[in-house]
């Protein structure tokens, strides 16, 4: 779901996705690190305003790679089941 | 249904939910509102800068509002989309500046027939050239916001042109009618946006 909608948008903020996904904020947070870990993800840290926190998150190239092989591959599972 | 399209429809949702603050049709109906004032008034011209207002304050109020509560979010550009709106826009202000001034300038001064021809047409017509205007505008902004409401608004202004065109209303009549529909769905839609996403900062 969080690389679904990371797909769609050019990055996003940890508010937007944990609205989005319906996460908690520790959920939304392990998976970030755990997406972050592989690569598939990037995340940068900046202050709105020089005071609020915002933590911006965009798909990294391997991310996109990763969401395009997944749709491929679910593609060439449902052609086979139906064919 | 193939992949490709749930990825467009998630991105509409996605683009949808983001303009779901009632912000925008806030803005709409205080464009609308001044034009309406402007037009009952005959000061079209003074009522400028309250026309101008809402599109300042609209980025500071969504920045300040919407963004804290909803999240921010940067959305993939479409490049075809982009070139088109490249076009389109110049090309509604090159149109547009001009018919207005026509319309609002006396033009027996200038003693050149046709123009002034032209002008007797233009006031003539106003309300169905101000309405199509409204209605392109409106549809314009919802295909390049992907906000299908917007649609609704523009067949909701084609009907009530229509209607003023048979019952011979005056154009602010047009306006107001507008006006107070799309008020009061911002104001339906800003509650259920506060209601929905209370404020959330991060790392509190």
């Amino acid at each position: 779901m969080i690389l679904a909608l990371l797909h769609v948008v050019e990055r996003a903020d940890f508010t937007f996705l944990m609205n989005q996904t319906g996460l908690t904020r520790g959920n939304l947070s392990t998976h970030l690190d755990k997406l972050a870990e592989e690569g598939y993800i990037e995340v940068t840290k900046t202050f709105e305003n020089g005071k609020i926190p915002r933590t911006l998150v965009g798909l990294t190239e391997a991310g996109r790679l990763a969401v395009r092989t997944y749709r491929e591959n679910m593609r060439q599972v449902i052609d086979e089941l139906l064919g | 249904m193939s992949q490709s399209m749930q990825f467009e429809r998630l991105m509409n949702k996605t683009h949808l939910a983001y303009h779901q603050d009632g912000l925008l049709d806030l803005l709409i109906a205080w464009i609308l509102f001044t034009f309406g004032v402007g037009e009952a008034t005959h000061y079209t011209f003074r009522w400028l800068p309250l026309f101008l207002l809402p599109v300042i304050l609209y980025w500071p109020i969504k920045r300040w509002l919407s963004i804290p509560r909803f999240g921010y979010v940067e959305f993939l550009s479409n490049r075809s989309q982009e070139l088109l709106l490249r076009v389109v826009y110049p090309l509604a202000w090159l149109i547009g500046v001009p018919v207005i001034l026509l319309t609002l300038i006396p033009m027996q001064q200038f003693n050149i027939l046709w123009l002034t021809s032209v002008q007797h047409w233009l006031q003539a017509s106003w309300t169905p050239i101000i309405g199509l205007a409204v209605v392109i505008s409106l549809g314009l902004l919802g295909w390049s916001m992907k906000i299908p409401r917007l649609y609704a608004y523009g067949v909701l202004c084609l009907l009530i042109v229509l209607g003023s065109q048979l019952l011979r209303l005056p154009t602010f009549v047009l306006f107001a009618a507008l006006t107070v529909v799309i008020l009061i769905v911002g104001v339906v839609l800003l509650i259920r946006f506060l209601r929905n996403y209370p404020l959330m900062i991060e790392g509190k």
